[in-house]
């Protein structure tokens, strides 16, 4: 069967070279039954689905739709299913009907979940499909391997009680690793280094903010959108609290070796005590907790540094560039350390999930999907024949699976072919187009910012995560009960006295006390809760 | 009118004028500074400079909507929805505010039906039966899912009955001295001396319904069957960049584009513009009439 | 002495809005129960586990509840009565407005700001307010300290109401203008031969026209005593002024609760209609007890 697909998908047959995997699916023409992660089905199977839209995308050439394109009829081809759309819907409107499918009970045969706790509401509402033995018995290698790769951490997040209820996406973990982002072309001019320690950083901004050399109207201190943010929310300050090993958004071993929260550590006592010196000497955004649009000051030119994930080029550079395309903006793992070491969290790899109906009669059709799906994504299909251009939003069911590093590994490349170290025609699909940006627009952004954005984003900010540096997980990814139910009291408690604390609204001792409520309110219980669930 | 031609009746005159000119002006603001954001670079509008004039002025984002063929599919489906369920909702708002408005002398069971309907107005029964109840009456994901649900707007429905409560007994007396039943006295002298609040609540549920966008999203399904305001509000999402994906990454930057948004935000608000001036016409009609039969 | 004619005509008019209001209202309020239950998505309304008042009792329960409670009443009891003076004031003074062209235009456009949402709003007055924005610099002009109006538990009510007025004035101005067409102009013409100045017309035949239509205004809005802005709060408050602007539907926004505990949000949302239907009914009946005046 498999055999067959091959030959009128393509005609020209799979390239010996194009891996072990895509021939492990062809090679399970003989034992048809028996497990094929790539099977196709005698008679069409039709799956519904719940569609997320990205109605902004104008990839798709004319005559295809979201429902209806290269991917949709690739997985005819290959699979012998057949999409049908339960619903469609982009942005606000799509996590609104998967909170009324949950709610209702009324599900698609599957769709994807961008939360967490979307995923923990469908397996307490007794929604889903058991998916612990399709994926053992469906997964692709390749998959298989995504998940070993980062120590089957997604496959723990998609766990209740033993089983598994849903495909775990897997992300790269690069997302949540915030860096420096500080104006080269400031520090040159007033002469001075990247800031490595706090202090350094101190005069840096202080004598950003003094000289002002983008002459703007209301010059500040450090932005913070957010104090600390997991993933990709920025700015943030994390990198000032993981100067001091403080990790409010992490589980961490307490000094009895047991779980406990990051954020009543003291040594986010001591990060607090320097933000509020910080603030009170204005280097530290004097509105930072208001502010309706944290990246207003960064574009036009009231702040020269800031904290970020990898991919500022995207947003908000590309803007800042635009507005002054002199600016010269680079990234440090900056600053330091007492040890000289630079410290960030690390996020889970999956955050999204696959989720199937429960009662479907053929679960792994959707797992097969996604192997098919994910073997293309990774270029790693030789039959696809794909046009490279065409957004995957426009996949049925879309959520990445990539591996932990995936980012890193795309800049390392990227490099080592601009060193001259690597054959350009060696770089994946993605890489080269990296690569290419990168030359076009590295003397100058602004004639194509959309490629400055993403070759600036990989190889200045991906770039600096080829460095070695402490890397800190969290003990505990998930949502307890207690968390859901007592979360907005300890929610309040805690936004209304760091930002008091930091704002000089309220003395730094201030937090022994919240600490002590913290716990009294139910964090005792959240962990009790925690290392349960970790034991 | 007669107005006293005194000094400090002109006096009066001139603090009106500059009260109610200054609070308009206020009104405007918003509405000139979204127009202004519209016209500028979008790197303008990122960085937070356009106050009240466009800067780096560009009609980018005006080109941009003309291009996109799924935005006028959308309007002509929000015009769709304005036509009936606006017709819809004068109709039935006439018809049940009418029996209302009588005396329960009059109208026996008049008290019951009335606390009924504000009974309704106050209480829901959340919003998943509510989307039960439309799945099982089969009628999701079309235009009657719209404009049914919302077909009596009770707040409306009261305004009339207060407004036809007002209106001299005589009329009603007289007319029935002549014979006329219920229907002729409703469509013939009710509705005719009621047009300015009839125009009031006609332009409400214009307004309502071009503006809804919720239930277009709970309970469409298909992007070529959403109303403008349901389209509108999948484009400017607040991005969520908690759970962005490398490949998401890339249209990041068009979602945010600010200026994008402003100009559809004013597109869509042109049609009521344009009328609402129409609509006003009623109600200096309205008082002619009443002058008339006085 | 009414005929029976009249009546089944009555009766025939309300049939069919009274069957849309008992199909699409009516109908749905089987989910109710779901206030006093512990809803199960996979079980259904109808076998879901009876917790009686164990929903409501968790929302009496909940940390701070008395802070939020008053900031709710306080936040919707001044927009309730702001919002009514204000487009009282204004409705009466566009009456008194001889230029009929620019009425019209200034009738227009304060109702516009209703258009827009709350973030684009919230924008444009935190640029107003913030620490360096157009208040402040006025402020400092007289020497006084800039003040971040967004971060102070005592400006930020009154920007909440402030604003709210801002944008939703221009609705209530129109149902009074409305209303003001109903005064047959020979009223005015009498009271002007009378020789009634501007100030005795308005006290004598602009606003006894209007009472009635403000007192239903009034009591209709009493049904939203525990409704203060969601959306509204939501884009503008922060961490530093949850002690004046958290508000029961904030609170329980961030509680997550909403989204996971459809019960919880069902008996939240019963509360809130059950105290305005009884303010709605208390206050009829003492108008109609002590004034002798029907509201409805």
């Amino acid at each position: 069967m498999a055999g067959l697909v091959a030959c009128s998908n393509g005609g020209k047959g799979a390239e010996p070279s194009a891996g072990s995997i895509a021939s492990a699916g062809a090679s399970g023409t003989a034992a048809a039954e028996a497990h094929d992660p790539f099977g196709k089905y005698e008679q069409p199977l039709e799956v519904s689905v719940g569609k997320f839209l990205n109605l902004t995308d104008k990839t798709l050439p004319a005559g295809d739709t979201p429902t209806n394109n290269q991917f949709t009829r690739y997985l005819e081809d290959k699979l012998n299913v057949k999409i049908k759309a339960a619903w469609q819907a982009g942005g606000d409107a799509y996590s609104q009907k998967v909170s009324v499918a949950i709610a209702s009970g009324d599900l698609p045969d599957a769709m994807v979940v961008y939360s967490y706790s979307d995923l923990r509401k469908l397996v307490e509402a007794n929604l889903l499909q058991d998916m612990t033995d399709t994926i053992n018995d469906y997964a692709s290698p390749l998959i298989k391997d995504i998940y070993t790769a980062g120590n089957d951490a997604a496959l723990k997040a998609a766990t209740f009680n033993g089983r598994v209820m849903a495909i775990p996406a897997s992300q790269g973990l690069a997302d949540s690793m915030y860096m420096m982002w500080i104006r080269q072309d400031w520090l040159d001019q007033l002469g001075l280094q990247p800031p490595r320690t706090v202090d350094e950083l101190e005069n840096v901004i202080g004598q950003f903010i003094k000289t002002n050399p983008d002459k703007a109207q209301n010059p500040i201190g450090l932005p913070a959108g957010n104090l600390y943010g997991m993933t990709n929310s920025f700015p943030t300050l994390n990198p000032l609290f993981a100067v001091y090993h403080s990790y409010p958004n992490n589980w961490v071993r307490d000094s009895e070796g047991k779980a406990a929260s990051g954020l009543i550590q003291p040594e986010t006592k001591e990060a607090l005590g320097k933000m509020r010196e910080m603030y009170a000497a204005g280097l530290i955004d004097k509105e930072f907790a208001l502010r309706k649009d944290p990246f207003e000051p960064i574009i036009n030119g009231s702040t020269g540094v800031f904290f970020g994930p990898w991919w500022m080029g995207f947003t908000p550079l590309n803007e800042a560039m635009n507005k002054n395309p002199q600016a010269k903006w680079k990234a440090y793992l900056l600053p330091l350390d007492k040890d000289g070491q630079f410290n960030t969290h690390v996020q889970s790899p999956a955050n999204m999930f696959y989720v199937v109906r429960k009662g479907i009669e053929h679960p792994e059709a959707i797992m097969k999907m996604v192997n098919v799906q994910t073997q293309n994504e990774l270029g790693l299909d030789p039959d696809a024949h794909m046009d490279l251009k065409v957004d995957w939003v426009n996949e049925p069911l879309r959520a990445p699976i990539a591996y932990p590093d995936s980012i890193e590994k795309d800049s390392e490349k990227v490099h080592e072919a601009l060193d001259g170290k690597l054959p350009v025609d060696k770089l994946t699909s993605v890489q080269k187009r990296v690569y290419d940006n990168y030359l076009k627009t590295k003397d100058n952004p602004t004639a194509d910012i959309g490629g400055w954005s993403e070759a600036f984003s990989y190889v200045e900010g991906a770039g600096q995560l080829l460095r070695s540096f402490n890397k800190v997980p969290s003990l505990y990814y998930g949502e307890t009960e207690t968390m859901t139910t007592k979360g907005a009291t300890l929610g309040k408690l805690q936004q209304e006295t760091i930002n008091k604390i930091i704002m000089g609204a309220a003395p730094l001792d201030s937090f022994d006390q919240f600490v002590k409520d913290w716990k009294r309110l139910g964090g005792d219980q959240i962990t009790a809760e925690v290392n349960e669930a970790i034991k | 009118m007669i107005h006293s031609k005194s000094w400090s009746g002109r006096l009066a005159d001139g603090g009106i004028f500059l009260v109610l000119t200054g609070t308009a002006l206020l009104s405007l603001y918003p509405i000139w500074y979204m127009v202004a954001v519209s016209f500028s670079s979008s790197t303008a509008a990122a960085s937070g400079i356009v106050k009240f004039w466009p800067v780096g002025f560009t009609l980018k984002s005006y080109q941009a909507i003309l291009n996109d063929p799924a935005f006028f599919t959308a309007f002509g489906v929000s015009v769709k929805r304005v036509a009936i369920g606006a017709g819809l909702s004068f109709l039935l708002t006439v018809l049940t505010a009418y029996p209302l408005s009588k005396e329960p002398g009059r109208f026996r069971g008049r008290n019951v039906y009335m606390w009924f309907v504000i009974f309704t107005m106050l209480f829901s029964g959340g919003l998943i039966p509510w989307y039960l109840t439309i799945k099982a009456y089969g009628l999701l994901n079309s235009i009657w899912a719209l404009v049914l649900p919302g077909a009596v707007p009770v707040f409306n429905v009261i305004l009339v009955v207060n407004f036809f409560r007002n209106l001299p007994k005589e009329l009603e007396e007289a007319g029935m001295m002549d014979g006329a039943g219920p229907w002729y006295l409703l469509s013939k002298v009710y509705v005719p001396l009621a047009t300015p609040v009839l125009a009031t609540v006609t332009l409400f549920s214009i307004v309502g319904h071009w503006n809804a966008y919720f239930d277009g999203l709970i309970l469409i399904s298909d992007p070529a069957k959403y109303p403008l305001q349901t389209y509108i509000q999948q484009l400017v999402v607040q991005v969520n960049t908690q759970n962005l994906t490398a490949d998401q990454l890339k249209s990041l930057s068009e979602l945010s584009d600010r200026t994008l948004n402003a100009a559809k935000i004013f597109v869509t608000m042109l049609p009521v513009l344009i009328v609402y001036p129409f609509l006003q016409r009623f109600f200096i009609h309205g008082i002619m009439l009443g002058s008339v039969k006085e | 002495m009414r005929s029976k004619g009249d009546q089944l005509s009555y009766h025939l008019m309300l049939g069919p809005g009274l069957l849309v209001l008992l199909l699409f209202s009516v109908v749905p309020m089987f989910g109710i129960a779901m206030a006093f239950e512990h809803y199960v998505p996979s079980k259904g309304i109808f076998h879901s586990t009876w917790v009686g008042l164990d929903n409501l009792r968790y929302l009496f329960q909940i940390h701070d509840g008395k802070q939020i409670f008053y900031n709710t009443v306080f936040i919707a009891v001044m927009k309730i009565v702001s919002n009514l003076v204000v487009s009282l004031v204004f409705a009466v003074l566009l009456n008194e407005l001889r230029l009929r062209f620019y009425k019209r235009v200034i009738q227009t456009v304060v109702y516009l700001p209703h258009f827009l949402s709350w973030i684009i709003l919230a924008g444009i007055l935190w640029d107003i307010l913030s620490y360096r924005g157009l208040v402040n610099q006025i402020l400092g002009v007289f020497h006084v300290e800039p003040i971040m109006f967004f971060a102070s538990n005592r400006w930020f009510p009154f920007i909440v109401v402030a604003s709210e007025v801002w944008k939703e004035f221009g609705f209530n101005t129109i149902v009074f203008l409305a209303a003001l067409t109903g005064i047959g102009p020979a009223l005015y013409e009498a009271a002007a031969l009378d020789g009634a100045g501007r100030l005795r017309r308005l006290r004598h035949v602009t606003l006894p026209g209007l009472t009635p239509v403000v007192i239903l205004l009034a009591t209709l809005s009493l049904g939203n005593v525990l409704n203060a802005g969601f959306d509204q709060i939501f884009v503008l408050y922060n961490p530093l002024v949850f002690e004046s602007g958290d508000i029961i539907d904030t609170y329980v926004y961030r509680s997550g609760l909403l989204d996971a505990q459809y019960g919880f949000a069902t008996a939240v949302g019963l509360m809130k209609s059950a105290v305005g239907f009884v303010l709605i009914l208390a206050s009829y009946f003492l108008a109609s007890k002590f004034a002798n005046y029907r509201i409805f």
